[in-house]
């Protein structure tokens, strides 16, 4: 008879965030993969905070993220190299008015 | 995405029921196109909507909406397919076991329709002219979820509002003129004069480009009980705008420069709207008093400045300000060729508002 061992993959570290809408009334606690790029933590918000991906004239939507202080988050960077724990981030996008299709 | 149905009927259809929703897309002949299933997020603003109004109305203490924990039944449809609602309704708890409710109809979901069928035209699978016909359907809730796992890096909790409700002190804005007819059931709106003129202003001084800006204001709490939003300031989006002859676009660096202009007022005052102008002009013929079909061609929000309302100034006190620059709307108005639009019962509507001096 033999036993095996199984192992548990390490957790993932987590590092709590909150996340805004650019006018700061909006907010989400969020815990974060610290390794991930800023890019997937924005792309990963937008699908799970239902996000528009298109307005109503089919204009790509396009997501960012600044930190409270108004700095840009570039897409490449690490989100813990960029973040503090427990900061807050802005989930940014420019919105167009006008006359659609 | 689910597609198998289950039509309520009257037996299953209990008061405890829960219901999954999906808005149903058809042709005018009502051939089916296709359904866009609804989640629970798509019912915020609902939710936040009703809190809002029990909260004005004193039923509910504090202004937090309980986004994640409230009841949204259907409205079934008269004569309508077995599980066709025509609308929906928001019910929330309250201690005393007297709910707060209130129903919405189809029109909450006219941005998300607008998606759709850009959607559509995108794939070149609608003509453009060609009409798409959106019903919502409720079925009962089986308890399936789509797969959860796409997003493991990133676990998100409920959202909670930051909005600080001030008082009105007694001599505040009180010398104030009514536009636009106000209704009672509105949340009261009152506009400092100085924001219609400088919004009329910057729109005069771009007759040929949209202009837009973002409006700072305070919720605050009457001695009387009630609750009002007061619009205290325009923050111009010059500079931080991309703009054409008949679009504007806000970018994140107005937000960061509205907020700045909030905190450096120290004020109490947050983004609580936005700005924009309307640059187009009646035809040379047109009549005095404009007849009213000239006049929606200029003072109207679009499918677009709908979207835009609900995608960033989804709030039940956010309001969206138009100017125009066509010099007849003054007299056709009896004022500033300026409107308001707000929140009613889930949709964008042109709403009265009150002028307070400044």
């Amino acid at each position: 008879m033999s036993a095996t061992m199984t192992m548990e993959p390490p957790r993932r570290k987590r590092m709590p965030l909150v996340i805004e809408d650019m006018t700061g009334q909006v907010r989400h606690n969020v815990e974060a993969d610290p390794d991930m790029p800023v890019a997937q933590f924005v792309q990963d918000a937008e699908v799970q905070l239902r996000l528009p991906e298109i307005d109503a004239s089919g204009r790509q939507v396009r997501y960012g993220a600044r930190t409270s202080d108004g700095d840009v988050l570039n897409p490449t960077d690490r989100l813990g190299d960029v973040v503090r724990p427990d900061g807050r981030v802005t989930l940014t996008k420019a919105v167009t008015a006008g006359l659609s299709i | 995405m689910q597609t198998e149905t289950h039509a309520p009927t009257e037996t299953q259809a209990t008061e405890n029921a829960t219901y999954v929703f999906r808005l149903e897309f058809a042709d005018e002949q009502r051939t089916y196109v296709g359904a866009l299933e609804l989640w629970p997020a798509d019912f915020h603003r609902a939710i936040g909507e009703t809190a809002f109004a029990g909260f004005r109305g004193g039923r509910i203490a504090d202004f937090a909406p309980p986004w994640d924990a409230t009841r949204i039944e259907p409205v079934f449809a008269e004569g309508g397919a077995a599980a066709e609602a025509s609308g929906f309704r928001v019910a929330i708890g309250c201690p005393n076991g007297n709910d707060v409710m209130q129903e919405f109809g189809i029109g909450y979901f006219a941005a998300a329709a607008s998606r759709q069928r850009a959607r559509l035209l995108q794939q070149n699978d609608w003509p453009r002219d060609k009409t798409l016909v959106y019903t919502l359907a409720a079925y009962l809730d089986d308890g399936r979820r789509p797969p959860a796992g796409r997003n493991k890096g990133l676990a998100v909790a409920a959202p909670t509002l930051h909005v600080t409700v001030g008082t009105l002190g007694r001599d505040e804005l009180r010398v104030r003129e009514a536009w636009d007819a106000p209704q009672a059931g509105d949340l009261p709106v009152l506009v400092a004069r100085s924001v219609i003129e400088q919004a009329c202003a910057e729109a005069g001084a771009s007759p040929d480009r949209e202009i837009g800006g973002l409006l700072l204001g305070r919720l605050l709490r009457s001695e009387a009980g009630g609750v009002v939003l007061a619009i205290t300031c325009l923050v111009s989006g010059a500079g931080t705008t991309d703009a054409t002859g008949d679009s504007v676009t806000l970018t994140p660096a107005s937000f960061a420069k509205a907020r700045e202009v909030a905190a450096l007022r120290a004020a109490g005052e947050f983004v609580a709207g936005w700005h924009h102008s309307h640059p187009f002009k009646f035809c040379e013929s047109c009549p005095l008093p404009t007849p009213p079909d000239c006049l929606a061609k200029v003072l109207f929000f679009s499918a677009d400045d709908v979207q835009l309302m609900e995608s960033t100034f989804s709030q039940p006190f956010h309001v969206g300000l138009l100017s125009a620059v066509e010099p007849r709307l003054t007299a056709t108005l009896g004022h500033l060729p300026a409107r308001l639009f707000g929140w009613r019962r889930g949709e964008v509507v042109s709403r009265g508002f009150e002028v307070a001096s400044d």
